[in-house]
């Protein structure tokens, strides 16, 4: 079984489908790209696998485990960047930390892992600061460290270059580039599409919660690639 | 920008805190919330007056005019503190959401003044003031004189004390400003706890600036009582054009306020032992470094014991203590704790967390801070009693203190799991709710806390040992009983989702 499997999935919010019969797969050491205008039920589809959202019907299976029978199951194989905010305003990005090693069981020694990503996202100053005060930018960018932390087999990023700054994105590039090496699935989400095609393998178009096309990364990359993506859009 | 301009902000700003009431049925049932409210207030008083017609008590009618004097002046300092403990006024929208938009000061503070009736203290006096004056001055002709001075009394009350209230939490945001505060409130705990026991501080004769304002109302309406309903509108225009400009310095200094405080570098703690345990410690630290809710803690259990040190409360009146205490606690952020987590909730959704810890965790957060804060006011308040309490006060006291902390600790963790809201807690009058919902808990809390602190009163009064234990056993066990309902609701992924989906995207 694949590490991303969604078959027919169907999120209703009050009779309202966000998602309407979505298929799509990721497989172990591949990135996808979910892309698509406002709406389209990206954010949705990534807090279903997150196991944030119950899906209303169809399956999900993350990691080998039915997120819908057990997403407590399926939380442990994931790492999720949420699409806005995701972060406890009065907490320190250290805090975080210490409070996903607390639940997921990490052993001694997460400590080094936890300062290399900071490091490397530019954060080890702030790491003791409240990130209420944080930048958009700089809580994108902890969000990303916060997902990345325990080397999820199946990683989530939801609009991680959103507001980010050049060296904020190379280092999630890093980030996605090792995960896929080390076997795991990514699946991003976002606006921008050239990102997209950067970090990704292949890109799904999506449109009023359903796949509306799915093309290889390089094709949609470019200039052509962006005429294409808006015809798709249309 | 014009005044004009200025004017035309208020409709348009409560006609969007109007569409922002969610649905149709929602806003059907607050028209008839507020006029049920208006009609019990109304059908209040109209049976005191008849009653005190019926029975003609000269008495009664004397006794309530004896204390009208009291009464405005306790009302002027419930108009001041009620604002200030609000961290200056109530706000209809909060300010975060309307930053893009040029709010004028001006119209901040006239909503903050439309928005006085959502607090339940101050309607409560003015429903006072009310009825010692329908009691007082009921079918005479003395009635027209005293209420128009009494509604100009408490509109210019209401303006003195909004204007204060901005003032004083003003002044507080600058440092010289927390200092000279700090000060003046220690050097009022030292002379309070100095004259304690030796004398009251106040005393009937330190009413009688307010017996001319009786004096004007008994009288037929003539110069005397013109000029004084216009020097109570004078006051309330100064006292408005005073709030306005501090409601402009208030804007000015927010920000940078707030960016101080969340600049600053936290120490690193040993990692959390257990998953309860690391709940717990981030939940607590959420509370303790958000201002308003540590003013608010300061404010709930300083003022009772300022209050006792000066009034010399009998044991009967501790044992109502704890129940107000934890009411008032409850409201700070307990109605809706999971707000604690902000955005992080959608992280922490995606986190393998056991959802009994969670829930656990945030039961131990709230009955923390609520017991605490209950505590903390019961000995400090019984520190000034005048005697020793009989057995039977001490148990009730001890009754009112667990089954009070119980009762409100499981009726905010299930408010918190049946109505989330997406609040920030961070600005001065961040409420965890909206303020027409909080003022429909304030009067559900104080009202349990009422029934229950005065139950286990008259316990303590028949000195009642042994019924002041079964009713504090019996509002545990129910306090219990509801909590637990809460954790098995707290168990439906479908809950939890709806909860953290609501506090971190709204």
């Amino acid at each position: 079984m694949l590490p991303v499997e969604v078959s027919g999935l169907v999120v209703a919010y009050d009779g309202v489908r966000a998602v309407d019969g979505l298929d799509l797969s990721v497989s172990a050491g591949d990135s996808v790209a979910l892309v698509g205008r406002n709406g389209a039920g990206k954010s949705t589809t990534m807090r279903v696998l997150a196991g944030l959202v119950p899906a209303s019907h169809g399956t999900v299976h993350v990691g080998g485990v039915d997120a819908r029978r057990d997403p407590t199951g399926a939380r442990w194989k994931v790492g999720y960047c949420p699409d806005t905010g995701g972060l406890i305003p009065r907490a320190t990005p250290w805090e975080h930390l210490q409070l996903a090693a607390s639940i997921r069981g990490m052993p001694p020694g997460w400590e080094s892992r936890a300062s290399e990503l900071l490091d490397r996202f530019d954060l080890t100053d702030a790491a003791d600061r409240v990130t209420a005060g944080f930048s958009h930018g700089m809580g994108r960018r902890t969000s990303v460290v916060l997902a990345a932390f325990h080397e999820p087999e199946v990683l989530l990023l939801d609009e991680p270059f959103d507001g980010v700054d050049p060296l904020g994105v190379e280092a999630t590039m890093q980030v996605v580039a090792e995960a896929r090496l080390r076997g795991a699935a990514v699946l991003i989400s976002t606006h921008l599409l050239q990102l997209a095609t950067q970090a990704t393998s292949e890109v799904l178009v999506l449109t009023r919660g359903r796949l509306a096309a799915a093309a290889p990364a390089d094709e949609l990359a470019g200039d052509v690639g962006q005429q294409r993506y808006r015809a798709l859009l249309t | 920008m014009s005044t004009g301009q200025q004017r035309g902000q208020l409709r348009p700003l409560m006609r969007l805190r109007w569409q922002m009431v969610r649905s149709r049925r929602k806003q059907v049932l607050l028209v008839v919330v507020a006029l049920a409210v208006a009609v019990l207030a109304l059908g209040f008083l109209s049976a005191v007056s008849q009653a005190s017609l019926r029975f003609g008590q000269l008495d009664l009618r004397t006794q309530a005019l004896v204390a009208y004097p009291a009464a405005l002046l306790l009302f002027l300092v419930v108009a001041t503190l009620a604002p200030f403990l609000a961290g200056g006024a109530i706000e209809l929208i909060p300010p975060a959401q309307l930053s893009a938009f040029p709010v004028a000061a001006r119209t901040r503070f006239v909503l903050s003044l439309l928005l006085m009736p959502l607090n339940i203290t101050w309607t409560l006096q003015v429903i006072l003031l009310a009825a010692l004056v329908v009691v007082g001055v009921g079918g005479t002709a003395q009635l027209a004189p005293l209420a128009g001075v009494t509604l100009a009394f408490v509109l210019a009350g209401t303006v003195v004390g909004q204007s204060l209230a901005w003032l004083g939490t003003t002044v507080r945001q600058t440092r010289p400003g927390r200092l000279a505060t700090n000060l003046a409130a220690g050097a009022l705990a030292v002379l309070v706890l100095t004259r304690a026991n030796q004398e009251t501080l106040f005393n009937l004769g330190d009413l009688t600036i307010f017996i001319p304002i009786l004096d004007v109302g008994l009288s037929p309406i003539g110069l005397r009582w013109v000029a004084a309903v216009l020097a109570l509108g004078l006051a309330a225009v100064l006292a408005g054009a005073l709030g306005i400009r501090a409601v402009a310095w208030n804007q000015r200094l927010a920000t940078e306020t707030q960016g101080r405080h969340e600049g600053s570098r936290m120490g690193r703690r040993p990692q959390p032992g257990s998953e309860l345990w690391a709940h717990v410690v981030v939940l607590s630290r959420s509370v303790w470094r958000s201002l308003p809710l540590r003013r608010g803690m300061v404010m709930l259990v300083a003022l009772p014991v300022l209050v006792a040190a000066v009034t010399e409360l009998q044991w009967t009146q501790i044992v109502v203590m704890p129940a107000l205490v934890a009411a008032g606690a409850a409201l700070l952020f307990g109605v809706n704790s999971t707000a604690l987590l902000g955005g992080g909730a959608a992280w922490l959704g995606s986190l393998p967390y056991r959802p009994t810890s969670f829930v656990t965790a945030v039961a131990v957060v709230v009955a923390t801070v609520i017991g605490g804060a209950a505590t903390a006011t019961t000995v400090g308040v019984a520190a000034f009693a005048p005697s020793s309490p009989t057995t039977a006060e001490a148990v009730a006291l001890v009754a009112a203190g667990l089954s009070s902390a119980a009762w409100m600790t499981a009726t905010a963790v299930r408010q918190s799991i049946r109505r989330p809201f997406q609040a920030d807690l961070r600005g001065n009058r961040d409420t965890p709710a909206p303020p027409g919902v909080m003022a429909g808990y304030s009067l559900r809390l104080a009202g349990a806390a009422g029934v229950l602190g005065l139950l286990l009163a008259a316990t303590a009064q028949l000195q009642a040992v042994r019924a002041a234990a079964v009713v504090g056993t019996i509002v545990l066990m129910m306090a219990l009983a509801r909590l637990a309902l809460s954790v098995r609701a707290w168990r439906r992924p479908e809950v939890r989702s709806r909860v953290f989906m609501t506090v971190a995207f709204g």
